[in-house]
């Protein structure tokens, strides 16, 4: 004789029944094929999130674009409708100088710059009739922002279309792996063209403000490549405060100001004193200040290497005074922390000043970085 | 106009496979539970089923934490206001950004001493999507 237990639970589902036994076979079946395919399931889930994020990468790029044409419509006023112009510059690209014969490579890459900045510029001009300089710049910043997410979705697209078509683990991996710090850049790009767009200062922006505040009310003259410089007195010393002009987006070419200054004073520069952004570390603080020696200026190297070049064969030392801030914070809006720190940052120039040079000295200070939203 | 409606359709999609997972997971629990206290008790399925219903409740949450998260930090711009301040008194005040300003830019007269003074001092941007965090402070 034969009896049959009814197991009944809190939901009063009898799990000793036909309910409990599909369940188990749902489960046993989700382990065998986690054993077999847990690989491809999980490449299928890295793949969908990319995906997601592929998708929002285009809608960023299509905000910058968008934010791009009203921008010179409303500044440059052109006359034919500037699409077709700027869709072929957020194509344009650059070709690095060949490296297997390293010597006058900077030279070359100076040139390079030169020549795409030039031709960038023209373009704009071309496609925004009506902007002035300042605008040209700030107009030039933010095509470059829209191009910097352009270039960013095609390469994302790029990796994982061929991910997807190999199948290959291993791209899909990297690419997850690596999505949320893309994400992170390309939001911080998004915010870069919105503060283009309206000439507002980004914390980039915190050395040529330190210059500026120290140039306020001096005489101004511009030498080199859009870098003005201004004369003054800081505890008795003789002091050239630089920085690129303004108010307009700009970085121009500090190394060879500091080159031509050096040339223009020869033997009475004692000290040079750069005041520059800096990336922070996870868990510092930004608008934190610090301080150390060389050349503290970014991009791709040939203005370091200048002032490197004129300081070493002059015996010049550099000092190096940073602000920190994150990428994202040094493209964005300037935030209130890090502009707090410009009057912390001019205390400690003038301790370094009294500290390593003698009254009557002449001092180079520098600010590097994108002046857009600041003036001198 | 179909980006937006894409990404609708994703959260949708989202939200209802959350919702069957969280359904799963709760009959599991309940199947686990059972077994667990059944006269003649199965430990080991048991305790399978309570897995399956715990890393399967856990996985709905973080999910939508995140979609949560994503939906949050995201569209907020920070508010950018300009200082202006006087360089003959202690005049100073704080107005929203307008397009043309720059630190610097003459702002004309002043209207605590009169004189043409008034100038821009500092644009910066108030971050509103702050939150406190617990390594910094």
């Amino acid at each position: 004789m034969t009896t049959t237990v009814s197991l009944q639970g809190p939901l009063g589902i009898d799990i000793g029944g036909t309910f409990g036994q599909i369940l188990q076979v749902v489960i046993s079946l989700f382990f065998i094929l986690f054993i077999f395919f847990g690989q491809k399931i999980t490449m299928r889930m890295y793949l969908l999130e990319i995906d997601r994020g592929l998708k929002r990468l285009d809608i960023l790029r299509g905000q910058a674009k968008d934010l791009s044409l009203k921008t010179i419509k409303d500044v440059g006023k052109p006359s034919v409708d500037p699409g077709p112009q700027l869709n072929v510059l957020m194509e344009q690209f650059l070709i690095t100088p060949v490296d297997m014969d390293p010597t006058g490579i900077i030279g070359k890459f100076d040139h390079l710059l030169d020549v795409r900045d030039q031709k960038f510029k023209d373009d704009v001009r071309k496609i925004a009739p009506s902007a002035d300089d300042a605008q040209v710049n700030n107009l030039e910043n933010l095509v470059e922002a829209s191009w910097a997410l352009n270039t960013i979705y095609r390469i994302v697209r790029h990796f994982y279309l061929l991910g997807r078509k190999t199948s290959s683990f291993f791209i899909i991996i990297q690419l997850q792996s690596l999505l949320p710090l893309i994400m992170q850049e390309a939001e911080a790009y998004l915010g870069a063209a919105k503060a283009f767009a309206e000439g507002q200062p980004i914390g980039d922006g915190i050395g040529p403000l330190v210059a500026s505040r120290l140039m306020k009310d001096h005489e101004k003259r511009k030498v080199q490549k859009d870098v003005v410089v201004a004369e003054t007195t800081l505890e008795e010393r003789h002091i050239i405060a630089l920085k690129a002009e303004g108010p307009g987006g700009n970085v121009g070419k500090p190394g060879d100001a500091i080159k031509s200054l050096i040339e223009e004073n020869p033997g009475r520069v004692t000290m040079v004193v750069m005041v520059d952004a800096a990336v922070k570390f996870e868990g510092e603080n930004s608008g934190e200040i610090s301080e150390g020696y060389g050349a503290a200026i970014g991009g791709i190297g040939t203005e370091r290497f200048k002032i490197e070049e004129t300081a070493t064969n002059n015996r010049i030392p550099v000092y190096a005074v940073i602000v920190k801030e994150s990428i994202q914070e040094a493209i964005t809006p300037m935030k209130k922390e890090i502009l707090e720190a410009g009057e912390k940052v001019i205390e400690r120039i003038k301790r370094l000043v009294i500290e390593r040079t003698k009254p009557g000295d002449t001092i180079i200070v520098a600010g590097i970085g994108n002046t857009i939203g600041i003036g001198q | 106009m179909s980006k937006p409606r894409q990404s609708a359709t994703g959260s949708a999609l989202i939200y209802l496979v959350a919702i069957f997972l969280f359904m799963v997971a709760i009959l599991s629990i309940n199947v686990g539970l059972n077994m667990y206290f059944a006269p003649n008790s199965d430990l080991t399925s048991s305790l399978v089923y309570l897995s399956v219903g715990v890393v399967s409740i856990g996985l709905v949450g973080m999910t939508l934490l995140r979609v949560r998260r994503n939906s949050s930090m995201a569209g907020i711009p920070p508010k950018v206001l300009s200082v202006v301040r006087c360089a003959q008194c202690s005049f100073k005040q704080i107005k929203s950004f307008a397009i043309g300003d720059y630190v610097f830019k003459a702002e004309g007269r002043c209207s605590q001493c009169g004189n043409e003074s008034l100038f821009i001092n500092g644009i910066y941007a108030e971050d509103l999507r702050r939150r406190p965090n617990m390594l910094t402070g």
